[in-house]
């Protein structure tokens, strides 16, 4: 099939001699680029099984196992004062856990090509890079949209109902992140020459992303930043409310179950602002390579 | 391609078998133990009252689910429920009952502390006056709180910001004689009351305003249990699908109140 596109491709750069007509061939480059990134998503069993046990460990057992500790015993007092359970709670972070996993990890097929030289016959080929970057991207960004949907998968099981409506916007806000996170992938692949050191490095930077960005403890948001400093010391607030990633669990977490520790507005405006900043950096990488 | 389309169905499956399993024990325990539990306060009309023939539209809704999910119904009386702002001093607690219901509203702060039904009636506050009234600077009211679910607060804002003068009545009886002796130009209660005193006297029935109106009732659960409350969220659908709500709500005069909230959504 890739064949096919790439002679396709091929066949639609020889008849385009006039500039009016080039669109069309960057599209099918684009596709062409996406497709195969899709492909080799679909054929990674490793990477499918990761998509699969992270939401089943960090809903299913995560969320089971300390459910208890935040229940309610006496009607007043709870350890945790946000009107959802625990499990709805970390339900919108999973979504995007997986998608962070996903699409920063989709960035290594740059590292792979990069070592096998099929990057550098797509660079020379005469498809813009801008074009080949936003083919990648685009396909990192499907692959962490499908993963982010196996989550959703579980939202009967933490008792969260979805319209039509929400999933809509869910899915749009999903897909903006999964495009500024399959960027960062790439800002990270730019940097490295090894697998060894993009799987170290993006653990680094997925991890403490995820642990930083309130997905699994609460900034209670009925206190005031003093009396959130009773409970937290300020370093860990500060890198919260650093954190971008943040501001997309919150968003997440208003479609889905209605809650925003943010202004509802804060969570689409970074997220946008993250896609558009991270892909200018790559686009500016890929033309310096 | 077919291994591949085959692989990811059996991953898919998974975690779809994975969401039907149960996140909790809370409606295995009930299930264990023959009897719903249900906190409700001393009396709180028309959703606890002492009238052996009409017990409360809470009371009767609670055993219709009790007998739809074949258990028996024990109703934990707690004198202290509504009685103050502060729930932490009805002592309402865990060992005392698997649900809440009375008047229990559905805001935000409720569901800070509980898992809450989806909406079964409706309340928020209202005004009942002889004729249709304007509320303004010199108008007298007397309010009748009861329902701590209700927020108070924005209620006395309003009031102030309309610079009406303000009775507190200690009883709905008492509330009733001011507005038939003309003590007052109109009363303050919950929606429900409202809606019922209205209906018995033939007197007109209004929102107080906008943002104060149209509070879902629901029933309590405990956070974290969520088996039990799927499962008496299913009853509640099937007691409504089999007309049995409509019933109940129709015996209390409240109905109409009901289908007015509903077509508005």
């Amino acid at each position: 099939m890739i064949d096919q596109l790439e002679a396709r491709t091929a066949a639609d750069r020889s008849v385009t001699t006039t500039p009016g007509a080039r669109n069309p061939t960057v599209l099918w480059g684009v596709y062409a680029v996406w497709l195969r990134e899709l492909k080799r998503a679909v054929r990674d069993r490793s990477q499918l099984i990761g998509g699969v046990s992270r939401p089943l460990l960090w809903v299913v057992i995560l969320g089971i196992g300390l459910n208890p500790y935040f229940r309610g015993e006496v009607y007043g007092e709870v350890r945790f004062v946000v009107p959802y359970t625990y499990l709805q709670y970390i339900f919108p972070a999973v979504i995007v856990l997986n998608m962070l996993y996903t699409s920063v990890q989709s960035a290594v097929s740059v590292v792979w090509d990069r070592e096998f030289g099929f990057l550098r016959e797509i660079l020379v080929s005469p498809l813009p890079r801008g074009a080949v970057l936003l083919g990648k991207v685009l396909g990192g960004t499907t692959v962490a949209l499908g993963h982010g949907l196996i989550v959703l998968l579980l939202s009967r099981f933490v008792d969260v109902n979805i319209s039509l409506a929400r999933i809509g916007q869910g899915l749009l806000f999903m897909a903006l992140l999964g495009f500024a996170l399959t960027t960062l992938g790439v800002v990270i692949a730019n940097r490295l020459r090894s697998f060894e050191g993009f799987g170290v490095f993006s653990n680094l930077v997925i991890l403490p992303l995820y642990f930083l960005s309130s997905s699994i403890f609460p900034m209670d948001p009925a206190l005031t930043r003093t009396q959130t400093a009773v409970h937290y010391p300020d370093w860990l607030i500060f890198l919260v409310h650093w954190n971008p990633i943040t501001y997309a669990v919150d968003a997440l977490r208003g479609v889905f179950i209605g809650f925003n520790q943010f202004d509802p507005a804060t969570g689409p405006v970074v997220i946008g602002a993250m896609a558009v900043v991270l892909f200018a950096v790559a686009w500016w990488d890929f033309r310096r390579a | 391609m077919r291994r591949t389309v085959t692989f990811i169905a059996v991953l898919v499956a998974t975690v779809l078998a994975a969401s039907f399993l149960p996140p909790d024990t809370s409606l295995q325990q009930v299930k264990k133990s023959g009897v719903l539990r249900v906190c409700m306060p001393r009396s709180y009309p028309p959703f606890v009252t002492d009238q052996g023939e009409r017990p409360g539209l809470d009371v009767e809704i609670m055993r219709a689910v009790a007998q739809e999910l074949d258990l028996r119904l024990f109703i934990a009386v707690n004198p202290a429920m509504g009685t103050t702002f502060d729930p932490r001093r009805w002592n309402v607690n865990r060992a005392q009952c698997q649900v809440l219901a009375g008047g229990t509203v559905g805001t935000t702060t409720t569901r800070s502390y509980l898992e809450v039904s989806a909406p079964y009636m409706v309340t928020g506050w209202a005004m009942v006056s002889e004729s249709d009234l304007d509320m303004r600077s010199g108008t007298r009211v007397a309010v009748y709180s009861t329902n701590a679910g209700l927020d108070r607060l924005a209620l006395s804002q309003v009031l102030r910001d309309r610079q009406v003068s303000i009775v507190v009545a200690q009883t709905i009886d008492q509330a009733e004689d001011m507005l038939a002796s003309g003590a007052v130009d109109a009363l303050i209660l919950d929606a429900v009351l409202a809606s019922q005193t209205s209906a018995t006297h033939g007197w007109h029935f209004s929102w107080v305003a906008e943002d104060l109106s149209a509070f879902p009732v629901v029933l309590g659960f405990w956070k974290g249990d969520i088996t039990l409350k799927r499962a008496i969220e299913n009853a509640l659908v099937q007691l409504g699908s089999s007309g049995r709500l409509d019933e109940i709500r129709e015996a209390y005069g409240l109905s109409a109140l009901w289908q007015e909230w509903r077509a508005t959504r």
